[in-house]
């Protein structure tokens, strides 16, 4: 098994802290992983994305050319990175900020799947838990990863801050698990 | 402790068990994150971190802790190392031990943020003005940029002489499993027979450093030899150094035994070289991966046993500087192929393999 997963967005959408996690969830279940983040000088706004290998067998390079699965914050990303996604990939949206229409330029054959993220963060009251809303969807929908691994991930996470945010990410993961 | 760590992280956390003194740095992309970490781990440690105004302060501070006996570091990237090429040459003309480190990224001028291999030259032939030479480690995971810091301490006091650790942004800036081992356990991988006493002995400064003359002779650090013949005698000394640093030559092979084409690479690149190995020999092509551990020394005589019966292929992230290195030792045994990408774009696995195919048609 090789997975090939790129997650981007604009920075502030939490795009690096959610590769972070898949990737220590595939590292706790002693899977070869790596993570590898770009983004622009800006801290909040600009262009952001994270290419996250999962394999069972030796990572050499952890810059990939085709995508397995795509996470997708913005139409911004969608454009870049379409033309990258495998045919039978798929493509989890968030679709309170990629509009139906736009996701039109994926061939037939791959996957998409929609979370109204934002919509579904907001209701536990921030949108900055957007990112672990669609982790929940990702992990219950793709079966690469255990469920109790990216939650021990999570865990880990946020294991410096204060516990209610811990308990709220909880929550958002959740969420997005049981759509 | 296995942990999930970015390449530069793990370095501070090498430099750390090794037992630094003392870190100065200026923020670059993409070894920010050595400057950043250090700045919470040698607090956290009660050691001395300095955020200076440049990298010429960088340095000469280095050189001013080094010069003093204590463990001290200094890092940047590419533009950064150019500025502090001045203060390398005096480190090394007044034999002063100090580990430097090179996240490398896309060159020329400012270049650009991307990994690169583009400062081989830079690092390898000398890494300032006049006869200069430094070993150079050659990290290619995360784990080994952790546990080559704790290496390159070691052979700065061994020689008193600086230590390089040339890396590149990929390296340094993506996430993979790191074991934190042990010092014991770090100095049985990376040298063949070393205590953790006969390790810390080493940065034992007493004999050399400059720390107040009361109840000893003075002492006197230079690099500056005006009188008839003094610098000749000083620089054939530094030879005679270079030389005995021979001994700390490394390097990594993989089946090789029977491989028709041998890929030669370090860093990055010679992972790329094993992905591209292992699709080989899946197709049955007999192929087999060389990686550089250290620049210099450099495996010569090695390479040009493994040339006799074999073709080479050197694959490098820039237009061609190991290369010819390469070339030299290989000394026209056999052919010497090359596949080399500048400008922060990695090699690609497919154009690897097709090279192989074109080379064993021949």
């Amino acid at each position: 098994m090789r997975k090939h997963i790129v997650i981007s967005g604009y920075g502030g959408q939490g795009i690096m802290l959610a590769g972070g996690i898949l990737c220590q969830a595939a590292s706790i279940e002693r899977k070869n992983s790596t993570f590898f983040p770009s983004y622009g000088a800006e801290v909040r706004g600009g262009a952001a994305k994270c290419q996250v290998i999962i394999s069972d067998e030796y990572i050499g390079s952890p810059i990939l050319k085709d995508i397995d699965i795509f996470v997708c914050f913005t139409s911004m990303a969608l454009k870049k990175y379409s033309s990258y996604v495998k045919e039978n990939g798929i493509v989890l949206f968030n679709s309170d900020m990629v509009s139906n229409d736009e996701t039109n330029v994926l061939s037939k054959n791959i996957k998409k799947i929609f979370v109204s993220a934002n919509t579904l963060a907001d209701s536990i009251g921030n949108v900055l838990f957007a990112n672990v809303v669609i982790l929940g969807a990702f992990i219950k929908n793709i079966n690469i990863l255990q469920k109790t691994s990216v939650i021990s991930a999570i865990k880990e996470a946020f294991a410096s801050k204060k516990k209610q945010v811990l308990d709220f990410n909880l929550l958002a993961f959740e969420k997005g698990y049981n759509l | 402790m296995i942990k999930l760590l970015k390449g530069n992280y793990a370095l501070v956390e090498g430099a750390i068990k090794a037992g630094i003194d003392a870190y100065f740095g200026y923020p670059i992309t993409p070894q920010n994150e050595i400057t950043e970490y250090m700045s919470i781990r040698m607090r956290e440690e009660g050691k001395l971190f300095f955020q200076t105004e440049s990298e010429l302060a960088s340095i000469n501070m280095t050189f001013g802790a080094a010069v003093i006996g204590k463990m001290a570091m200094t890092s940047s990237s590419s533009p950064g190392i150019s500025l502090m090429q001045e203060g390398i040459s005096y480190l090394i003309g007044c034999e002063l031990p100090c580990v430097i480190v090179n996240v490398q990224r896309g060159g020329p001028g400012l270049g650009n943020i991307s990994g690169s291999q583009g400062d081989y030259f830079q690092a390898v032939k000398g890494g300032g003005h006049g006869d200069c030479k430094m070993i150079c480690l050659l990290p290619a995971s995360v784990q080994e940029m952790y546990e080559m810091a704790i290496k390159a301490f070691y052979l700065a006091f061994k020689y008193r002489n600086p230590v390089f650790i040339l890396t590149d942004g990929i390296i340094g800036q993506m996430l993979e499993k790191v074991d934190l081992l042990s010092l014991e356990d770090v100095l049985k991988n990376q040298f063949k027979n070393l205590s953790v006493d006969d390790y810390k002995k080493m940065f034992d400064a007493s004999s050399w450093a400059l720390t107040g003359c009361e109840g000893r002779d003075s002492r006197f650090i230079r690099s500056l030899y005006m009188n008839e013949g003094e610098l000749t005698k000083k620089n054939t000394l530094l030879l005679e150094k270079y030389k005995k640093m021979e001994q700390e030559l490394d390097w990594e092979e993989e089946l090789i035994s029977d491989a028709e084409v041998v890929l030669v690479a370090y860093g990055i690149s010679s992972r790329i070289n094993k992905d591209a190995c292992i699709l080989a020999r899946k197709s049955g092509l007999k192929v087999g991966c060389f990686r550089l551990k250290t620049a210099f020394p450099f495996p010569s005589n090695r390479l040009k046993e493994i040339a006799r019966t074999r073709k080479i292929l050197v694959v490098e992230m820039s237009m061609g500087q190991m290369l010819e290195d390469v070339k030299l030792a290989v000394d026209g045994v056999n052919t010497v192929d090359f596949y080399g990408i500048s400008g922060g774009d990695l090699p690609e696995v497919n154009v690897i393999l097709e090279k192989i195919k074109n080379m064993l048609s021949r």
